[in-house]
């Protein structure tokens, strides 16, 4: 049993993560973020004390811990590096878009991996395929920076699979699984253009299209196409929530196994073989715990589909 | 019931096809395979007051009538390797009309179900040296081939490069807003610089804003 999920702190502070982890099955790859650009869009300002003892506390069970990134200060993103070093945490910096590029050759020089972040605003609400040639050509330098050092990339929040299939990121996180039960949009992997698929699961004609897929990740098309599924304060409304996250975590479950076969990034630190695994690799962002939310990770964490 | 009745080569003209079977075969597709392959399995044919039904293979059926009953003039035809003499090998069943149109619709609906390892499936197309008759073609071989991702350096030809570091890609803001809003907001606007670009209107509001 084993599953990647991003956990931040912003959301995370006061849950007990070894009970969430044991819920899992024990055997997580969990990625501790910050939750930095969160809390920024929220207003809420994250103390690094604070971050650091969380990191402390749950440091026998995170496999990655990422920097507490001021968002538009390079200097305030490099001082808390500097102290979440000092207080014995292996930290990987966060390159955010806009700053110049000497930070990454920098971060690169010191950090055998290194995140990519503030693309959020570029990639969402289908501002990917508007941006996409503009982002390209950034993440393309950026790449080429990490190559001349041999790092590795973390793609924050980018689970665009034009950009993942082309570019070798050694991981990326998605929160994009959850579509589907708050947009009725699904995501589904297709093996063989090495794309995902999106539709509305309301589109009759889609689903019809789409059959084969919805089949394949493990939902009757059939059910999905009833009027009655996933109506809110139906009787099933908790348990079509579930059942179709869960179609949508496979999915981006095979898209990993494709684009590990594809890229094969080596992975930039040892450790268990569930993190220490070559790339790429998909972290499924987590928020909170409530049921809807943990029992479609519950579930696809116990196939064992890693 | 359904029950077996036993195997038997019955020539192609007594052989009936399912009355109303819904299943749209590739008959040259079929036929292909029956040159490549020869007849590697047995119609399933319903027995049923002296006539021969053909419940399942009824597109093999027709890519047979299609080959005729004698030898062609491929030499290297299995099906007339196979001392072809347009009788066909089936085997025999007697049931109600019930069950054999359980078993037509079971035998064209099941298979659909089917899920397909794409990489399996490469690894064996991979494995022959001639696909004739197997369905597949050397289109669907580049398809299935995992392919090798671009370099970077053929990606940075491609796209291009950075020309502004500090400013890659502008962020955009979208989004829906009732008819009032929209009419309040080129009121409140109209002495942006350039009110032809809802940019510098929208610069100009928050400029307002901000006092």
């Amino acid at each position: 049993m084993s599953i990647r999920v991003l956990v931040s702190y912003h959301f995370h502070r006061d849950t007990d993560l070894d009970q969430f982890v044991a819920q899992l099955g024990g055997n997580v790859d969990l990625f501790a973020d910050s939750g930095a650009y969160s809390a920024y869009s929220t207003g809420a300002v994250i103390d690094r004390e604070k971050y650091a003892t969380w990191l402390a506390r749950w440091d026998h069970l995170l496999s990655v811990k990422s920097n507490l990134d001021v968002i538009g200060s390079v200097q305030g993103g490099a001082d808390n590096i500097a102290y979440l070093t000092a207080q014995g945490h292996e930290i990987m910096p966060v390159f955010h878009v806009g700053e110049p590029f000497d930070v990454l050759r920098q971060q690169c020089d010191e950090h055998p991996y290194v995140a990519l972040g503030g693309m959020v605003p570029y990639l969402a609400f289908g501002a990917a395929n508007r941006n996409r040639a503009q982002v390209m050509r950034w993440m393309i330098k950026a790449h080429l920076i990490a190559q001349k050092t041999g790092s590795v990339l973390h793609g924050f929040g980018c689970t665009g699979s034009l950009f993942l299939r082309d570019l070798p990121f050694y991981s990326a996180d998605s929160s994009s699984y959850m579509f589907p039960r708050k947009r009725c949009l699904m995501y589904m992997w297709d093996d063989r253009k090495q794309v995902l698929r999106s539709f509305h699961f309301r589109d009759l004609s889609a689903v019809r299209r789409y059959a084969h897929v919805l089949s394949k990740y493990g939902i009757e098309p059939g059910r999905v196409s009833d009027p009655g599924f996933m109506v809110s304060g139906s009787e099933n409304f908790d348990e079509d929530r579930v059942d179709i996250t869960a179609v949508a975590m496979r999915s981006f479950i095979a898209m990993e196994r494709s684009l590990r076969s594809r890229h094969g990034v080596p992975a930039p630190f040892e450790g268990d073989p569930v993190s220490a695994v070559t790339g790429t690799k998909i972290y499924f962002v987590n928020i909170n715990t409530a049921y809807v939310d943990m029992e479609p990770i519950i579930r696809v964490a116990r196939e064992g589909l890693l | 019931m359904i029950k077996f009745l036993g195997h038997k080569r019955i020539a192609l003209d007594q052989l009936e096809t399912f009355p109303g079977n819904a299943n749209i075969g590739d008959v040259p597709k079929i036929l292909d395979s029956l040159v490549a392959n020869g007849q590697y399995r047995g119609l399933i044919v319903r027995e049923v007051d002296g006539r021969y039904v053909v419940l399942c293979g009824n597109h093999t059926k027709l890519a047979m009538v299609e080959h005729g009953a004698g030898e062609c003039a491929n030499e290297d035809c299995m099906l007339c390797e196979d001392n072809w003499t347009g009788e066909p090998r089936c085997e025999l069943f007697s049931c109600t009309d019930e069950e054999a149109t359980k078993i037509n619709l079971a035998d064209n609906r099941i298979s659909e179900f089917s899920k397909r390892d794409d990489q399996a499936l490469a690894d064996l197309l991979m494995s022959i040296e001639d696909l004739t008759g197997s369905g597949y073609n050397a289109d669907d071989l580049r398809l299935y081939m995992p392919q090798e991702p671009p370099t970077l350096e053929e990606l940075s030809q491609e796209y291009g490069e950075v020309e502004d570091e500090a400013v890659p890609v502008l962020p955009v803001l979208s989004f829906r807003v009732t008819p009032e809003l929209r009419d309040a907001f080129l009121e409140l606007t109209v002495d942006a610089d350039d009110p032809s670009d809802p940019t510098s209107r929208f610069a100009y509001l928050i400029s307002k804003a901000a006092g």
